[in-house]
Parts: structure tokens; sequence; C-alpha cells
């Protein structure tokens, strides 16, 4: 009786085993639904390998179980106290053995494939920081990128070219994954490691920091966009436009006041300049620890942020444009965020008091071993009318 | 086992200690009465280990040894250690710690004499006792004790004179310590004595060379050298001092994953950077983030690479070590020979926009090449 | 009758007037006198005996069992609805960190020491371990180390860097808190409790079999235990390089992993991983050594391949070495690095792989009895193919580049250690019961316990495949609908399931707390050899006398008790009982030695291993006290090595007013 338990118990188990496996759904970073070439190739190569992994489960699985019914103490004498037998032993390792090392082959092939960097076509520099990341695409003239262009958030990247990460990190490990991109890299500071990435189709591929990084690295998430070439230049086009100042009496302006007096302590925005004429430029590295904060020159181009914790679209907005199909992706991402898309609530409440919506430093009496800079964006204690202001300001970076 | 004397003084403790946590638990600090109570508590807790190292609190009688007491050191270490103290207090702090530790220790060394003369009646089962105390502590300091001193006597010599005498010096030591060593191991029929007495002596001389070296001082250019601070010293151009170190030319710096090699081939600079197929001109480096260069010199002469670090330096910017170098702000490597690479690891806390002029790397005495730095 | 040699209880008497008080220990040295008193409490306090301590390291080993279990409940409570608030980011941090933390180092590894203390000894025929003391003294250290990690919780926050706690997150800046510092010198603390061990196990494995048994003749919980200490031996070495690295870093101000002065922070990860993966092994090896000792039991045969059994953990522990930067797939070493680590990983599989062929062709053709040290063991030979399985498809770098940092790689690694290591464990719970305590554990209440852990684990671990591969990363603290996926089995559905798993799973451990309870207040005694056992430790009583053997027995087969009860019947080959388990003890104890001298037992190994937190705290607070460590630790190392270590006579107490003496033991 207990043995015949036994004996459906592993069955069980490894049914159940097989049962999960198979049941997985379409979550955004799937790792079994590639959609680049890269993740394609460690798809093809995984799929054999699991499947060879599962039958062998299932082979020890039954023979265990088989054992375990069939000598089943049901009164015979004492077995025959045999040893081993060799033979059999060795052919039972060696098998194995074998199919590891075909596996091995093919793993060397793989490996050797996914570290090629000869064959980029354009160049992006990510940098991980305490818990966003940031991405500037140096000057690259067969691209239109004729200066470089910052963000965040969102790597902007065209169709069906082999792209070339070089990613770092300004204080922690970090690192970058869209799944069905490719696997991850690390971002570790003082370094500088590849990664490609390559998407088949225009879309948006979601990411997440998957090294851990201290209080919020549940909430270190990015995307991938990528855009046809067209778009892609209508993209860098739009990033290099310069900065557009808003008119004189609206709310936009006086949030612009707001902005330089509260914001540009850490975040820039190219070509804005002060009252007296002057460009301001950030001084992150004097308030900010890990000694940068996003770059917010054309914030409202992109659809997250907060390092992808918030959506700045709002619902109905954003699924328009995360469940685009590829024809109308481009010219729906390149619309970007405007009054009637914007997911406001989460908006005011970041900058109503940043800290509290992302936990960011544990213990504000520890600022001491920081040298009194923050690690992340500290509560500015606006009113809510200097909230409104800023949010009509932001609204313009576009 | 625990006597009458002991159970009350571990009890006065017990409350002692109860009656201090109350106090932080209420209080919610030390504060003043905290810091008495835990002078009270220290206080009856050292009593409690006197009366169980000395089992005063027996109550029953002890056979006591009644020859008279012997001539004890103890005392007069005392005193001299009361004296250093109080040296101490007028001269220089040194002599106030020195003079503490030697006190304590002669007490204890006192005390503990004095509890095994009253342990039995048997003056060898005393001495064993004492042993069995106090052996554990004796034995690790006086050996720290002899084998420092001799070492820092040693050392003393080796400073003062000549490089070249120094290794002479170094060997017939070593030589004589083995030779002694030797003749002892393989006559293990020689006298204790002896054996003492010749390291005895050897020791003497060692201190008595150790003394006449402190008193002569370092060696002419040690003594040059420190003056001037010459190994943290780097001379971001053409190394000027003598007394630099030489070594750290021939040094290999191994790092991976560098944000640019820079290379110096046939008088001209560029930068390789994986993702580029061809070396660059320019190199991009993130703000505020720590970027390290390899530079590698194919160049015939000793070369270094110079990096700088542009007018608007962040306060928290690590300066280097020399002076006046912050007013140059650049840093640099070693001067290298040619095959050699070094690493440099800079920070860029402002971007390109806000300095006065471009951030270049360059090599001193190459004229007209250079890295352009872009931070964004 | 074995006689243990005790002092005959003469007193030093030199010419004392009559009716003068006798010169004892006590008189002499009050509270400091040696030890020597061989039962009540200063017996436990101050034993050197292997047995006891191993029941200490077991008892440690299972309290902060389940304080890990508490720490890992709550990660689950918190895990199982999105955003969830049981728990803050910061206070999660600290959970995820101290759950391994206390698991890896203050669970399995001291209750594999507990049963490798326990057993190893009785196992090879001798009557104590090599370093008696030294034994001692690597208990404590554990104790305190492991009071040492857990004190930050009481004082400012337990460490939250994930227990590879990787730099520079482990520095001051990122870290400020004191949780790490206690960490780092806890974990060191603790580390010589393991370092110790081993040296002290190699030696008596070594020097201290019965007469007859070769290496070869050695059971197989022996000889893995063997090999889990020369792995120690080497792995410990590099772990405590980079604590002392970090701990300059954070408490002097040390540079090591300092990015703005050219540090590389792979450093630590390369550091951390050559000992983090013959650390793994170290964490499987005991719990196959179990396995293999309990199913040959119950399966009435021996084990199948016992020297490929052997020589394949021979060569885990030589191959193990060239693994760890699997572990480090991601973090950019480059194409070359990843390929050749990515190969010997596939390569280490294969000696694993022998020993569940050599497990299952054990039962095979066999006589099996399902005790629950039998189910615990039949469940880790097909948990731990499971977990093996999914290591395998981590083998394949580019696969792992995706599965590494998530939820898959949890799964893994918690079925090869839960499946595998502590059903390892419970299976030797089970079966060695009734000769550490001379009672069986609750055969009915174990078969509730074994299937509500083992439905618990593979409710909560089993989903964590799917979760990994649908893209959750490890170390959140909270997850989003956002990320989740539509559908009914999407993360949100796998998490909930997780999570009502892990209270299943611990309801089963409860199952195992009170069937000790009720073993305890049970009256009924254990027979001598309930199993019908095949090794040495069976050949004593329960529980096995101070010196364990009366008489060394001599030892000709492996498996050497069982051939001393049955024969081989030369015609009809087949075995007959020739002894019964009594008639092979009652024939030790008619040849007993008569002079038998046991180490004393000796407080000096406690005063030293109380010395090395008063360092550790010292460096935290204030070094002044770090100093009074340091001499309490020079005082304690010279005192135990002027100290015999056999008590002399004068350490003995004369006769008492009631004329016994104290402390002797009677023929």
């Amino acid at each position: 009786m207990k043995s015949r338990r036994l004996a459906l118990r592993t069955l069980a188990v490894t049914g159940t085993t097989a049962f999960l496996v198979s049941c997985a759904t379409n979550a955004p970073q799937d790792t079994w639904q590639p959609k680049g070439p890269n993740a394609k190739m460690i798809d093809d190569l995984q799929q054999p390998v699991f499947a060879v992994a599962g039958i062998i489960g299932i082979i020890v699985a039954a023979a265990v179980g088989f054992a375990i019914w069939r000598y089943k103490d049901r009164g015979q004498p004492i077995p025959e106290q045999t040893h081993g037998k060799p033979a059999l032993e060795i052919t039972l390792t060696v098998i194995p053995a074998l199919i590891l090392a075909v596996v091995g082959v093919f793993t060397f092939r793989v490996i050797f494939d996914l570290a090629r960097t000869d064959d980029t076509q354009l160049v992006i520099n990510v940098t991980g920081q305490q818990w966003w990341w940031e991405y500037d695409y140096p000057v690259q003239n067969e691209w239109g990128i004729t200066q470089p262009i910052i963000s965040s958030g969102q790597l902007v990247m065209p169709v069906g070219t082999k792209v070339l990460l070089r990613e770092t990190s300004r204080d922690v490990i970090h690192s970058y994954w869209i799944p069905a991109l490719n696997g991850k890299r690390d971002a570790v500071p003082g370094r500088v490691h590849t990664l490609r990435l390559e998407a088949d189709a225009p879309g948006i591929y979601a990411g997440q920091c998957t090294e851990f990084c201290g209080l919020s690295h549940a909430n270190m998430r990015m995307e991938a966009v990528a855009l046809s070439d067209e778009d892609f230049a209508k993209w860098v086009a739009g990033q290099q436009a310069g900065y557009r100042a808003p008119a004189e009496g609206t709310l936009a302006k006086e949030g612009e006041s707001v902005f330089l007096n509260q914001c540009v302590r850490c975040h820039q925005v190219e070509g804005l300049k002060r009252a007296d004429g002057t460009l301001a430029i950030a001084a992150p590295d004097e308030n900010v620890w890990s000694g940068a904060a996003p770059n917010l020159t054309k914030l409202m181009s992109r659809n997250t942020f907060a390092g992808a914790m918030f959506d700045l679209l709002r619902d109905a907005c954003r699924d328009s444009v995360w469940r685009a199909d590829s024809a109308e992706f481009g010219a729906k991402y390149l619309a970007g965020v405007d009054e009637t898309c914007l997911n406001v609530n989460d908006l005011r409440a970041w900058l109503r008091n940043a800290p509290e919506v992302k936990p960011m430093y544990a213990n504000p009496a520890l600022l001491a071993d920081t040298n009194g800079k923050y690690r992340g964006m500290p509560n500015l204690g606006l009113s809510e009318s200097d909230i409104d202001k800023l949010v009509a300001y932001l609204l313009t970076l576009k | 086992m625990f006597k009458v004397g002991s159970k009350l003084f571990l009890g006065l403790s017990g409350f002692a200690s109860f009656n201090l946590v109350a106090y932080i638990i209420f209080v919610e600090r030390l504060a003043i009465g905290g810091v008495a109570l835990s002078m009270v508590l220290a206080a009856l807790v050292g009593l409690t280990a006197i009366v169980l190292l000395i089992n005063e609190g027996d109550s029953e009688s002890q056979p006591r040894d009644n020859a008279l007491t012997g001539a004890s050191l103890w005392p007069l270490m005392t005193v001299v250690g009361l004296m250093l103290l109080v040296l101490g207090l007028v001269v220089a702090q040194i002599y106030f710690v020195l003079g503490i530790v030697v006190v304590l220790a002669a007490l204890a060394e006192w005390l503990v004499q004095a509890w095994s003369e009253s342990a039995s009646d048997d003056p060898a089962h005393n001495e064993s006792a004492r042993q069995r105390l106090l052996h554990p502590i004796e034995f690790p300091v006086i050996a720290t004790l002899g084998l420092g001193v001799v070492i820092f006597s040693f050392s003393r010599i080796m400073l003062a004179i000549s490089k070249s005498a120094g290794a002479v010096v170094f060997i017939v030591a070593a030589t004589l310590v083995l030779l002694a060593g030797s003749w002892f191991a393989l006559r293990p029929a020689l006298k204790g004595a002896l054996v003492s007495a010749i390291c005895v002596v050897g020791a003497v001389g060692i201190v008595a060379g150790g003394i006449a070296g402190a008193g002569v001082g370092l060696r002419t250019d040690l003594a040059e050298a420190a003056e001037e601070g010459h190994y943290l010293h780097r001379e971001c151009g053409v190394e000027k001092s003598k007394y630099f170190d030489k070594k750290a030319m021939k040094t290999l710096s191994l790092r991976s994953n560098v944000t640019a090699i820079i290379e110096l081939r046939n008088g001209e600079l560029s930068a390789v950077m994986v993702g580029f197929n061809e070396p660059q001109q320019r190199v991009t480096a993130s703000r505020a983030n720590p970027v390290t260069f390899i530079f590698r010199n194919f160049d015939a002469a000793e070369r270094r690479m110079v990096a700088s670090l542009g007018s608007a330096m962040a306060a928290g910017m690590a300066a280097p070590e020399d002076e006046g170098h912050a007013e140059k702000n650049e840093t640099c490597t070693q001067l290298i020979p040619q095959g050699a690479e070094q690493a440099l690891t800079v920070k860029y806390d402002k971007p390109s926009v806000a300095q006065d002029a471009p951030l270049t790397l360059t090599v001193p005495g190459v004229a007209g090449q250079a890295i352009e730095v872009l931070v964004p | 009758m074995a006689i243990i040699e005790r002092p005959a209880p003469n007193v030093i008497v030199p010419a004392l007037p009559a009716g003068a008080p006798a010169i004892t220990p006590t008189r002499t040295f009050g509270a400091l006198k040696r030890p020597v008193a061989s039962t009540g409490w200063k017996s436990w306090l101050f034993t050197v005996d292997h047995k006891k301590l191993g029941l200490m390291y077991g008892a440690v080993a299972m309290f902060f069992f389940i304080v890990g279990g508490l720490e890992a409940v709550l990660i689950r409570l918190q895990l199982a609805a999105p955003e969830g608030k049981v728990l803050n980011a910061d206070l999660y941090n600290q959970m995820f960190t101290m759950h391994a933390t206390t698991m890896v180092f203050l669970f399995v590894m001291p209750m594999a020491a507990g049963f490798a203390n326990y057993f190893v000894p009785l196992q090879i025929g001798a009557r104590d371990v090599a370093f008696p003391r030294i034994n001692a003294f690597g208990f404590w250290c554990l104790l305190a180390g492991g009071i040492v990690v857990n004190l930050a919780w009481f004082l400012g926050g337990a460490a939250d860097g994930g227990w590879f706690m990787y730099a520079p997150n482990s520095g001051p800046v990122f870290s400020p808190s004191r949780g790490v510092d206690f960490w780092t010198l806890g974990l060191q603390i603790a580390g010589i409790a393991s370092l110790t061990g081993a040296i002290n196990l190699i030696v008596t494995v070594l020097n201290m079999r019965a007469p007859g048994m070769t290496l070869m003749k050695m059971p197989v919980f022996t000889w893995l235990i063997t090999v889990v200490q020369f792995l120690l031996l080497f792995a410990i070495p590099v772990i405590t390089v980079a604590l002392f690295l970090l701990t300059f870093q954070r408490s002097f101000g040390a540079q090591f992993f300092d990015v703005a002065a050219g540090a590389d922070p792979l450093l630590w990860q390369h550091l951390f991983w050559i000992f983090g993966h013959p650390e793994v092994y170290v964490l499987i090896l005991p719990s196959f050594g179990i396995v293999s000792e309990v199913l040959p039991v119950f399966s009435r045969k021996p084990l199948f391949g016992y020297p490929f059994v052997v020589f394949s953990g021979a060569a885990i522990g030589f191959v193990g070495w060239g693994v760890w930067a699997h572990h480090m797939f991601a973090s950019g070493l480059g194409p070359v690095s990843v390929a050749v680590f990515s190969v010997a990983t596939m390569a280490i599989a294969v000696p694993t792989g022998v020993k569940i062929i050599n497990w299952t062709l054990t039962m095979w053709g066999g006589k099996l009895v399902f005790s629950t040290a039998m189910k615990f063991s039949v469940g880790l030979i097909v948990l731990f193919t499971i977990g093996g399985l999914s290591g395998v498809t981590h083998s394949v770098a580019p696969s792992d580049t995706q599965q590494t940092d998530t939820y898959y790689i949890v799964a893994h690694f918690h079925y090869v250690l839960f499946g595998g290591a502590i059903f390892g464990l419970f299976s030797g719970f089970y079966y060695w019961w009734p000769k550490m305590f001379g009672k069986m554990l609750n055969e009915r209440l174990g078969s509730w316990n074994f299937w509500f852990m083992v439905i618990g684990m593979n409710m909560t671990f089993g989903p964590m495949h799917i979760l990994g591969l649908q893209g959750q990363p490890r170390r959140m603290y909270q997850w989003t609908e956002a990320r989740a996926g539509e559908g009914f089995f999407n993360i949100a559905f796998w998490n909930l399931v997780a999570s009502i798993g892990s209270l299943v799973l611990t309801f089963g451990i409860l199952l195992f707390l009170i069937n000790i309870v009720v073993t305890a207040r049970s009256k009924v005694r254990a027979p001598l050899d309930p199993w019908n056992a095949r090794s040495l430790e069976w050949m004593t009583s329960s529980p096995p006398k101070e010196h364990n053997f009366d008489s060394i027995p001599h030892v000709h087969h492996l498996d050497e008790f069982f051939h001393r009860k049955y024969e081989e019947d030369p015609v009809t080959h087949t075995m007959r009982e020739v002894a019964t388990a009594e008639q092979v003890l009652a024939e030790l104890e008619r040849n007993a030695d008569t002079h038998i001298h046991m180490p004393s037992p000796s407080y000096w190994p406690l005063v030293l291993a109380t010395g090395l937190p008063i360092v550790a705290l010292g460096i935290l607070y204030s070094i002044p006290v770090a100093i009074v460590g340091g001499l309490v630790i020079l005082y304690a190392i010279y005192g135990w090595s002027l100290e015999p270590s056999v008590a002399v006579d004068s350490d003995y107490e004369g006769p008492s007013s009631n004329g016994h003496a104290v402390g002797a033991t009677h023929g």
C-alpha cells in the first residue's frame, strides 16, 4: 500500500512538473518568446536541452517508481548481495557524458556568436545607476546622430539592426535584461560590458534590472523600443531638435521657473536658459551620491518615468501604444505623451513625494555617510500649485 | 565552588547590572546616572573576580605556607609603573599609557603571587598553581616583547647602514643563527646555561647595534627621500625627482573591460574601444562615473599619459596628492617603457559643456596628439 | 566491562597536621578548577565528547532552521500578491539575505557537522576524534558566529546585500547600517568552526580507523564527509580572505572594492564563488552520504557500485573547483572564460548522475522497507534529479543568461538544497534517532511529516520554474501586475500557489517538531538494532557509552556489522542469520578493554570562542574592547596549549565528606 502510494507520488511529481512547464503564458518578460535573432539563438539552443532534461527526468522517475513498486518487501528472502556491475555502470555513465558533449559543442558555437562585436551597426552607451538606466548615443553620423543624445528608461533603436550596448554603472552592479531580445549582461562600475540587441519587428520590449542593487532594485525597469529606419531617423531628429521655451504668461512658463529653482540642481534639460541668458547646467554631482539624474530634455517623447517604474501614459493610451501592431507602432510611439494621455496622478505623486512612492534611501539619518548627498530623488516639499506649474512645463518637453 | 563571599559579590554584581539595564530602559540613554551605575557595576565585577580568584570567600581555615614571605619584584614594578604614569601626565601621553599598562601588569602579578602563597603550605603546589594561572599570559607577552625588541633593533641597523652593507649584515647574521641553531640541534647534550649564554649574547649584540643605529639615524638617501615625500610624488610632466619608484615603471596593469585603450604608436595617439571597428580620436565617458583607460606605449622612449580634468572640478572629486597638480587639474600614469601598459581611473564630474577647454588625454613630449574626451 | 581509567582517589597530602583539610582543586582554584565531571550541566558546557558536541550542533542547527524558515514564510507572504504590504523594501532585503545566510551557514552546515561529529568516529570504530578540544572549540565558534550574525536584527537592522553580498553594494556607502558588518564578522567566526572541524575530521579518518578498516571498507557516509572536509579545508580560507577584505573596507577605510580608486568589483565575485561553489558540494555531499547509508539498509542489499560512488564523490571534490564562474556567466567575463566554465559545469553533472544511477540500482532487486527514513531517501533521489536537471539547463551559458537571477535559479537551488540536502538530513534524523536517543521517532507522524513536506516543497518551488521562465527576477520586494502577463496561469497565479505551498511545508516541519516532543515523552525504548543495519555505529548501545566501544572491533568487510550477523549459505547462496545484534554486542563487551583513557573536558575552548565575538564587537564599536578580546584569545590559546589533554591526578577532588570520590567512575 505504501509503496504504491510512493510510486504514484513519483509519477505525480513528474507529471506535475511537465504540466507546469507547459502552461506558461505571455508575460512581457517571458524568456521563451524570442523577438530578435540573439534571443532566438538562445531559444533554439535551450529548447532541445530542456527536452533532453525532461526525458531524462521522466526516465529516472519512472525507474524509481518501478523499483519501489516491484521490489517492495513482500516476504521475499534477503536478496543476493550484488556489489555492482561495472560494465553497466560505465555504460550508464558514458551515455549522459556523450549527450552533454554534444550539447557542449553547440553551446560553444552560440557563446562565441553572441559575443561578436565586429558586425556592430549602432553603438549605444548604457549606464546603470540606482535605480534607473541612462542611455547616451555617441556621435555616429551614419545614423544622423551629430551630437550625443542622452535619454533614460526607454532604449530606442532601429529594427533589424545589430545594436551593441556598452554597459557600465555609476555605483553598484546592475544588470541589463530585455528577455525578448537577448540574455542579460551585468553593468559593473569601472568596467564596460557589451550586449548585442536586435529586434525583428517594431514594438516595445519589456525588461528589468536583474542584479540586486539595493532598496528599489524591484522598481528598476526599462524597455527597448524598436522603430523602423525612417521612424528612427525621425526620433533622432526630434531628440536633437533644440529647446522650445514655453510662451510667456502661460502656466508652463511659470513651471519653467520652478524647474530652474528646484529641479535643475540635478536634472539636465539641454538648451534651457536661466533668466540672465546663461545655459542652465545641472549639478547632480554635488547633490546626488551617484552623480547623475535622468536627463529630461525630451521627457514626453518617452512613455515611462522614474526608472520605468511608472507610466507617463494613461491606461487606454498606454494600451494603444503597447499593443499596437508592427505597422502602426512607430507612429503611435513617436506621437509621445500629450495632455489628454498623461498619467497625471502618478506624475503628481512623484513630484509631491518621490521617496514615498519609490523607496530610495532607507534612513535619511544615514546621509552623513554619503557626504550629505541623496541617493535618489528627495522629497522637495513642493506645494500643489508648484506641482501644477511643473506638470504644465514638463508637458512641453517634447 | 562558590562560597559565601563569592555568592555575595556575584549577587551584588547581578543586582547592579539589573539596575543599570533598568536605568537605560527607563531613562533611554546613558547620562550621568548611567555612567555612575556602570562604574559601580565595573567595581563590583572587579571585586567578584578578585574574590573568586583568591578564594577569600572560603570561610574554612586554610593551611598556609608559614615560611617567611619570599622576595618579590612586584612592589617595585608597581612603583615604577606609577612613576611612569605621573611622568606621562607631565611629559607625553605615551608614557602615561605605558605606565597604566605596567601598573596593571605588576598588580596582577603581585595579586596572583599573594594568592598562590596562601593556597596551601606546599611551596611546590603553590608555584604550580601560580604558573598554571599566569603562564598563559606571561609566555606570549614576554615572547612578544623580547622578539619585538630584537626585531626593532635589527630594523634600526638596516636603516642606518648602506644598501650593500645591509645585505652583508643580513647574510652574516642569518648564517650565524643557522650555524648556532644547527650546533644546538646536533648536540642535545650541550649545557642549558651555555645555550642561554650564547642566545643572550647574540640578542644583546643586536640590541646594542640597534641602539647605535637609532642614534645614527637613517642613511642619507632615505632621509632625503623622506623629506621630499618621494614615493607619493607624481609629476605629470617630466620626472624631476630622483627618488620616485622606478620599479613602478615596469608594473603591468591587468585590467579588462576598460572604457578605452589609448595607444601611442609611431607618434600618434588613438583610442581602441569595443564596439567600434576602427580606432577613434574621441572617447565618450559618462558623467560622474569612474572610467578606466589603459595606456599602451609603443614608443621607444619612456612616456606617461596625462588626463586633463577641466577647470570646473567638482568639490567631491579626489584630488591628486600633490597640491601643485590640483591647480593644473590633471592626473596621470607613471612613466612606462616601450611595450608596457598602465591603467588610469578618472571621474569627470562636470559635463564638457561646462568646461572652458575640451577635456583631453595627452602624452607630454608628443606634440599635437590628443584624444578628446566627451562627457555629455 | 570496560573501565575508563580515572586516577585513584589519592590526594596530594604533604605533611599536614592531623585534622587539617586536604588540598583540593576547589580549595586552590575555586571556580577556575579544571572541569572533570561527566554528568550534569557542566558536563555539557565543558564537554569534548564528540557525541555531546554532535547533539549540540544539531540543536543549534534546528533552532536556526526554524529562524530561517520563518524568514522564508515572511518572504512568501510578501510575494503572495502584487505590491505586497507585509514587508517594506528594507525589511524584505534583510529578510532574504538572512534567510539564505541562516539556512546555508547556520543550518545545513552545522547539521551536517553534527551528524559527522556524532557518527564518523562511531563508523570507523574510534572512541573520539583526533583533537577533541578543537572539536569543542569549533562548536562554540559556530554558536558565537550565529549569535553575532543575528545580533544585527536588534542593533540597527540585519545585513541586506544578498547572501553573496556583492561589492560595491556591500561597501560602507551603499550599505551604511551595521548589518553587513555583523554578517561579515559573524561568518568569519563561524568559518573558523568549519576549518578546524575539517582538519580534525581529516586527521581522525586518516589515522584512527579500527584495525582492518582500509579506506575502501569505510562506510560511504564517512567517505563523503571526508571529501567535504577537504573541500572546506581549501574553500574556507578563500572566504576568509574575502571577508577580511570586506571588513577592512568597511571598518578601516581600505579601498579594495572602491571603483574610483581603481578597484574591480569582480574581485569579490571571484573570491566569493571560488568559495561558493565548493560550498554547495559541502552542503549536498553529507546528505548523499546519509542516503547511501539508508538505502542499502532498507533495501537489504549493499550499495550498488561502492567504488564508483566513492570515486565520483572524490571527482566532484576535484572538479568542483573548476566551475565557480558558472555563477558569473552574465558578469562580463568574456566568451573564452564563459565557454570553459560552461563545459566544465556539464562535466561535473556526470559524477553526480553516477550516484543517482547507483542509488536506483541499489533498490533494484532488493527487499524494500518503507520506513520514514527510506521515504525521505527515495524522495531525495527524485527531487534532487529534478534540481540537477534544471542545473544542467543552466550549464548552457547562453541559456543561463536568460535564467540567472530569476526565479528559475531559485527553483533549481531549492530543489537541490531542500529536496536534496534537507531531505537527506531528515532521512538521517529518522534513521539515527534510535541510536542517539534510545527511542524511535514515531513512524506514523513521520509519514505525515514526509508527505506534507513533499507536497509542500513541490507546491512552493515547482511553480518557481515557471515564474523564472516567465521573467520574474529574484530579490524583488514586490512584483507588479504590469509584468505579470495575461491569462489565468500568469505570474500572479504561480506566486500565490508558491506562497500557499510554503504554508503547507511549514506545517510539515511542525509535524517533525511535534514528533520530537512526542518521542521525548514516550517511554518506549528502541531495540538495539531497529533497522537491521549494516555499519559499525550500530555495534554499540543506544545511546552509545561514553567510550563508544568496549573493545574496538577488528574489521574484515565493508558493512562489517551486517557480515557479523549474516553469512552466505554456500549451497543456496542466500543470506542466513548467524548472530543477532545483541549477540554481536555482547561479544564486544566480553572482550572489553580494561584501560581506556578518554580525553578530559576543558573550559579553554569555550573561553577562546568567547574572545572572538568580543573582538568582533570591538571592531564595530570600540577598539579598546577589541584589544581586550584579543588578550582573552591570547590567554586562552596559551592556557589551552599548556593544559594536558587528559586531566592529571591533582585535578580530581579528594574524598568528599561522605567518603565518595567525586568525578571518578567505578569499574
